[in-house]
């Protein structure tokens, strides 16, 4: 202690201090120094305060990043779980345009080639003046990895989903397909895109100078994958309805046509398609005719498919039985300055033969025998004129005008079919209540473990007497023998409708079928429509029922139904090796 | 007193060293972990997608189309006609 008080007075006693230096300087130091402080002091607070946030985020641009995570959409699958949709990574090839252009000559010619792209073309890509240009996108993974290994300067990569269908043309109508941003545009990938798409998640990292990720401090969302959807379609069902179609339009050399198949127990779709088609996986040459979903988006005058709901409303009403006989003119029936005719004549024929031999006479007078407003009530109840809506882009509601407007003219027409307009899918819906005991169920596109609740537009007995008689149809000396399915009952009812244009009837047609099967125990409804056949044929019971024929048939087989009728067909006396061979 | 004093602060001052060398121990571990996570992931990511392009190619393979073609031309199959099946249903 002694020691450091003698080294505070040895200091005081230095001999610099006698030195007599004036006293303005040190206060101007001293002045200088608490200025300089100030500035120091107010510089500080002036970032502390006011420069803050920005200096934050300069320095956080500098190590920290935002990461997207992205989500895989999901996968479309059968009701058996066979793939339909699903999607795999491939890499878009993109680049930097101001870097791109220190590209040697060769360099751009070997990239050129790789993308199997022109050097001109090229070049125009880079002379763009944005920060950012799509060489090509959704490359395979092969490609990927040459052009990655050129290692360009200004030439990147991303990762994106690009979506493949496996069963091409087959099913394109059903599943549509997603645009390159990997959004659904069509079909299934439209209607239930909020199910299927996922939503890319978004996660905030650290890099340190190499760019290597440090330390994972906050996920800010997490990736949700989109959800797989299992449809209510039968790949195999799909398939026969698609090959029976095909071929049904060229054989006809039809237009278009259209199949539906649904479930009778529970109103799923199993099938839907339509000629003609196009390839999801190569959209390059797409036509408005090819994209069109007519089963949904296409009305049609339905013509005599219509016939079997007037008799079951005439059945319904107590005033008709089956075997009620009908005096059908003889072919030439005159109602309100116009005439109805028949395509065969006949004098009289019973409710059950009104519907065997479609006659349109017999059919308006059923129809006579309502007010406009109970006929326009079932019509309504069973569908027509509305929208089922089940989400499929474009889909038409059909025409049903209001009950108040009809003539006694139109009553009649509308009876077989004429002067009203629906769509496939809304036909078939409505021939479920043929197919069950007179109940309808809302349809449904997925798979469904348990059957909805229906609701009763006719009562079950009808709904058998009816059915009975659309057997009949496919019977010898109905309209539709070529409905036969070989050991199995079924019922349907043909339709052959005039197509309007410009508002006149034309020398084109729409012919159809509908029907159910088997009869004793209906689990399928098929629709078919072939639109202007122009081979020698334009009747329903020709052109469509045959396509019916086809699909029930294999079908039926595929489902593991047991027959329902004794099994003897002409195929089988004419190959049979010997009795009980089999 | 005083040396008890002086002892705490030199054990406090050896604690605080340990613990802050157990702090940059563990941050250590947890890059190392993470980066291992890192990896994992992107294994996983490669793995989803090398099952989703085979659950593409197999489901290309097994198209009705497909089956029917290689059924008929390949090994000369036939559709059985309606009286060729027998079906067998169990009594009860």
């Amino acid at each position: 202690m002694t020691r450091a008080r003698k080294k505070v007075v040895t200091f005081n006693h230095n001999p610099l201090l006698e030195l007599g230096v004036p006293q303005w300087r040190a206060r101007l130091v001293l002045r200088g120094l608490l200025v300089a402080m100030t500035a120091l002091v107010g510089g500080v607070l002036y970032l502390q305060f006011f420069r803050s946030e920005f200096l934050r985020a300069e320095g956080e641009s500098r190590y920290a990043r935002v990461l997207e995570v992205p989500a895989t959409r999901g996968r479309i699958t059968d009701r058996n779980d066979n793939l339909l949709a699903g999607s795999t990574e491939v890499n878009s090839i993109w680049a930097i345009p101001s870097d791109a252009r220190q590209l040697t000559p060769e360099q751009v010619v070997q990239l050129a080639q790789l993308l199997d792209m022109g050097v001109r073309e090229l070049n125009a890509r880079f002379a763009a003046g944005r920060d950012f240009v799509f060489l090509k996108r959704q490359v395979p993974p092969e490609l990927a990895r040459k052009v990655a290994a050129l290692g360009l300067p200004g030439i990147h990569q991303q990762n994106e989903f690009r979506r493949f269908y496996p069963s091409g043309e087959v099913m394109a109508h059903m599943l549509g397909f997603t645009s390159v941003e990997d959004r659904g545009q069509e079909g299934i990938e439209l209607s239930f895109e909020r199910v299927l798409a996922g939503q890319a998640g978004l996660r905030r990292i650290k890099k340190n100078l190499r760019g290597q990720v440090v330390d994972d401090p906050e996920s800010i969302r997490p990736p949700r994958n989109g959800e797989d959807l299992t449809l209510a379609m039968d790949a195999k069902i799909q398939y026969l309805a698609y090959s029976a179609l095909r071929e049904a339009v060229q054989h006809n050399r039809a237009k278009a046509g259209s199949v539906v198949v649904l479930d009778a127990q529970t109103g799923e779709v199993l099938a839907l398609v339509n000629a003609p088609t196009f390839n999801p996986n190569d959209r390059t040459h797409l036509t408005g005719a090819q994209l069109r979903n007519r089963v949904f988006t296409d009305t049609f005058e339905p013509g005599s498919v219509m016939k079997p709901f007037i008799a079951a409303m005439a059945l319904e009403s107590g005033k008709f039985r089956s075997t009620t006989a009908i005096d059908t003119e003889s072919g030439h029936f005159s109602l309100g300055g116009r005439i109805i005719h028949d395509t065969h004549s006949y004098r009289t024929l019973t409710v059950a033969e009104v519907i065997q031999k479609s006659s349109n006479i017999g059919a308006a007078k059923m129809a006579l025998s309502f007010k406009p407003e109970q006929m326009w009530a079932y019509y309504d109840r069973l569908g027509f004129g509305a929208p089922l809506d089940l989400g499929f882009p474009g889909e038409a509601r059909g025409n049903l005008r209001p009950a108040k407007e009809w003539r006694p003219i139109e009553q009649a027409t509308m009876s077989y079919g004429h002067g009203l307009s629906v769509t496939l899918i809304q036909v078939a819906r409505a021939y479920l209540a043929f197919a069950r005991e007179g109940d309808l169920l809302p349809l449904s596109l997925t798979r469904i473990d348990t059957p909805p609740q229906g609701t009763q537009v006719f009562s079950p007995r009808v709904a058998r007497e009816v059915r009975r008689m659309m057997e009949t149809v496919v019977d010898r000396g109905g309209t539709a023998t070529r409905a036969q399915v070989a050991g199995y009952r079924v019922a349907g009812k043909t339709g052959t409708a005039n197509k309007i244009e410009g508002g006149r009837y034309v020398n084109k047609y729409v012919s159809s079928f509908v029907g159910l099967a088997p009869a004793s125990n209906p689990r399928l409804v098929v629709a078919v429509t072939i639109d202007e056949p122009s081979a020698d044929q334009h009747f329903g019971g020709m052109v469509a029922a045959p396509v019916f024929a086809r699909v029930v048939e294999g079908s039926l087989r595929a489902l593991g139904v047991a027959p329902d009728a004794p099994l003897v067909s002409p195929q089988l006396t004419a190959m049979a090796p010997a009795p009980g061979g089999l | 007193m005083i040396r008890f004093e002086a002892f705490f602060g030199a054990l406090l001052v050896v604690l605080a060293i340990f613990s802050a060398i157990g702090v940059i121990k563990s941050r250590d571990v947890a890059r190392n972990l993470y980066s291992g996570l890192e990896a994992e992931q992107k294994t996983e990511r490669e793995l989803n997608k090398k099952w989703g392009d085979l659950q593409i190619e197999q489901s290309s393979l097994i198209t009705h189309r497909n089956v029917e073609k290689i059924a008929r031309e390949r090994l000369g199959m036939l559709q059985p006609q309606a009286g060729q099946i027998l079906v067998l249903e169990d009594k009860p």
